[in-house]
């Protein structure tokens, strides 16, 4: 009963999101089942920043008045959508659905088959992993039982978004009591949700075929499997991060501009989730800087306006909890700046000179050895290595052009935070942080294999 | 029409393609078992157990004479790759082009994809397997009976229940070391399961309650100033500051 009456609880995000989603793009329309999957995401980002901002107010039930707001935002985005129905377009097309033959069957097997897993394992089993109990978990229970986020200040780890605590306290309460495996029920449900946002936007970049390969091949790592079903941020933070990513490469394959706006979204609530999101903030918008610079058909005001709105959107949304950070959480940790975990970019320390040489070394080795050596991959990181030699693809798909940049920021700037700073200790002695920091970016490497190995009907991509 | 059969290869030759890639990666298996000195179905069967070692922070496959698995496959996706280049080479005219003009790079690409399909046939073993030990571990009314934390889980409930859920603040003694592990995730989950009874000072407020965890004959150690209010066992109990 209970667990079907979280289900029930988490059809307001997905409503209210979807309903947001779908407003945005009222005019061209995305399929139904890409509009849920990024409506999961939407509406449960919208919620834990309501509460957030809820903070600042004296209230006794918070996380009930949260659903209180949401169900009125669903309504009044219900509303929207009713006035504005007769302004509707085509759907946008997102070519022709995969073929059901033989080896479309047997990798839509092989996928039902890993996400049954996942849901069994993510429903069935409590929380057990050590971050969860010792933080994550934790701080969602502090938020659970007090309803607002006045002793956060007084916990380690004080700094950290607080998008899943949050998400898992609203569910507890939503669902009538701690329950420590219904809390967890999130999890699968945005590794469900990004499958269908890759298997999506995959079909637009390339066909049928490698939509539905993409996503077998998404869920041939062992690594992503094991954390759909645990309570770990890195697969939320996947979520966010890629789909804002692909969001982007569809705004910039087919011109849809929601894309662009809905990216904008996504690369804001990114930042909720850990503290790399931030980072992550950073590399979107500097990729969306690099595709309208290079881009030929719009002119220079329409170019500045874009970048205007997907950045003032993106680092809004990031200012919310930014600012409450700031005003309400470290004024009052009795001394975070002695406090050893806390993360601040002014105590980052810089080490340059032969020993940092000796350290990129390393750090270059750990990454090989954890892409192409450990059982977290298969074999996916060699297979896009042997693609990423189709020196032909590149020069046709702009698009994939535009992924391997992002990439390229991604592996430059984790090079040099490993190397030249003091967290380089987490690669060289710990196998703490890398894996985890490859998950945020690892269906991109499948999305960018998938690209290179399509071949387009025609010559070079109109792109 | 040439141009289609040429984009859609027939379904028979691919399939002798498929045969090939993996006979060959057959033989790069036999041989290295060999030169390892193991016997075949015994590295696959470890394989198959092995392949899915679960963990949040890195899965390791399992070394074979000191190399980690991917090692060898890598050694087998080679003389796949080299096979199958030299026999499409040799029977160029027999077979369709679009296989006997394929670079080596393509045929390198065919055969990992070939290599990840078992790899997910073996993890899949992995995963039947880790399903079983997980379900099994995670059992019962409370979830946690046959697992690591059920220690922490059933002491800390008894307190809780004790206590009636009261947010208080409280003195953790123990003899554990609970700045490493096993102690430190035993601290750490034991705090969580006891939360919204709190002893890592998350309520700055006065330490009303003296909680003992796994402190040998706590009866005894009980701080001046309170009064055992719920004892577990002998060493788990409870102390409330007396007014």
């Amino acid at each position: 009963m209970s667990t079907f009456l979280v289900f029930l609880l988490l059809l307001l995000p997905l409503t209210v999101g979807s309903l947001l989603v779908s407003w945005f793009s009222r005019r061209n329309p995305l399929p139904l089942p890409l509009t849920m999957a990024l409506g999961f995401g939407a509406g449960t980002g919208v919620l834990t920043h309501l509460f957030v901002i809820l903070n600042y107010i004296e209230l006794p039930h918070r996380l009930a008045m949260v659903t209180v707001l949401l169900g009125c935002l669903g309504v009044l985005l219900a509303w929207l959508m009713f006035v504005n129905r007769n302004d509707r377009r085509p759907p946008i097309s997102f070519g022709p659905r995969p073929r059901p033959d033989i080896i479309n069957i047997s990798l839509g097997l092989f996928i039902l088959y890993l996400l049954s897993f996942i849901f069994w394992n993510g429903y069935s089993t409590p929380i057990h992993s050590w971050d969860t109990l010792s933080t994550m978990g934790f701080k969602a229970k502090i938020i659970y039982y007090s309803q607002f986020l006045d002793y956060i200040p007084r916990f380690g780890k004080f700094d950290y978004p607080l998008h899943l605590p949050t998400l898992m306290a609203w569910t507890a309460h939503g669902s009538g009591g701690w329950d420590d495996t219904l809390v967890k029920i999130i999890f699968p449900l945005y590794c469900l949700a990004f499958s269908v946002v890759l298997f999506y936007t995959l079909r637009m970049l390339t066909n049928g075929r490698w939509a539905v390969a993409g996503v077998a091949l998404l869920f041939s790592s062992g690594f992503f499997v094991y954390h759909a079903t645990i309570a770990y941020r890195d697969m939320t933070m996947m979520y966010f991060n890629c789909s804002c990513i692909l969001l982007i490469l569809l705004w910039q394959k087919s011109d849809y501009r929601i894309a662009l706006s809905l990216a904008a979204l996504f690369s804001g609530f990114t930042t909720f989730i850990k503290l790399e999101g931030f980072g992550y903030l950073g590399m979107h918008n500097m990729l969306v800087l690099a595709i309208l610079t290079f881009d030929r058909k719009l002119t220079l005001p329409e170019k500045f306006r874009r970048q205007l709105i997907f950045s003032v959107v993106s680092i809004g949304i990031y200012a919310v909890f930014a600012v409450f950070k700031k005003t309400q959480i470290l004024p009052n940790v009795p001394d975070w700046r002695v406090v050893a975990t806390h993360f601040d970019l002014n105590r980052v320390s810089v080490s340059l000179g032969v020993e940092s040489l000796q350290r990129v070394n390393v750090v270059i080795q750990r990454y090989l050895e954890n892409m192409f050596l450990s059982g977290n991959w298969n074999l996916i990181w060699a297979l896009f290595a042997a693609s990423c030699l189709r020196l032909e693809r590149w020069a046709q798909s702009a698009t994939l052009r535009y992924l391997i940049l992002y990439l390229t920021m991604y592996f430059g700037i984790y090079l040099a935070a490993y190397s030249l700073t003091q967290h380089y200790y987490w690669v060289a002695d710990k196998y703490d942080v890398m894996s985890r920091s490859l998950l945020h970016i690892w269906p991109l490497i499948i999305a960018a294999t998938c690209i290179l190995n399509h071949q387009p009907p025609s010559a070079p991509d109109a792109d | 029409m040439s141009s289609v059969r040429q984009t859609s290869p027939s379904i028979s030759f691919a399939s002798i393609y498929l045969v090939v890639v993996l006979t060959i990666l057959t033989i790069a298996y036999l041989v290295l078992c060999h030169i390892g000195g193991f016997a075949p179905g015994d590295i696959l069967r470890i394989i198959a157990e092995t392949s899915f070692v679960a963990h949040q922070n890195i899965i390791f496959y399992i070394n074979i004479n000191r190399y980690p698995l991917p090692s060898y496959l890598y050694i087998g996706i080679l003389a796949a790759t080299f096979g199958v280049g030299l026999l499409t080479k040799v029977f160029a005219g027999r077979i369709p082009p679009q296989y006997s003009d394929r670079s080596l790079f393509s045929h390198l690409r065919y055969v990992i994809v070939v290599m990840i399909v078992l790899i997910n046939i073996m993890q899949l073993l992995g995963i039947n397997t880790f399903w079983q030990n997980l379900g099994g571990m995670f059992t019962g009314p409370g979830k946690y009976e046959n697992s690591p934390l059920a220690r922490p889980k059933r002491v800390a409930q008894a307190y809780r229940d004790a206590l009636r859920d009261q947010p208080l603040s409280g003195i953790f003694a123990s003899d554990m070391n609970i700045d490493e592990d096993p102690g430190m995730l035993e601290h750490r989950s034991f705090a969580y399961f006891l939360y919204p009874v709190d002893i890592r000072n998350v309520y700055n407020q006065e330490r009303t309650v003296w909680v003992a965890y796994e402190l040998r004959d706590s009866a005894s150690k009980v701080p001046e100033g309170f009064k055992i209010f719920y004892q577990y066992d002998e060493n788990n109990l409870i102390a409330i500051k007396q007014p």
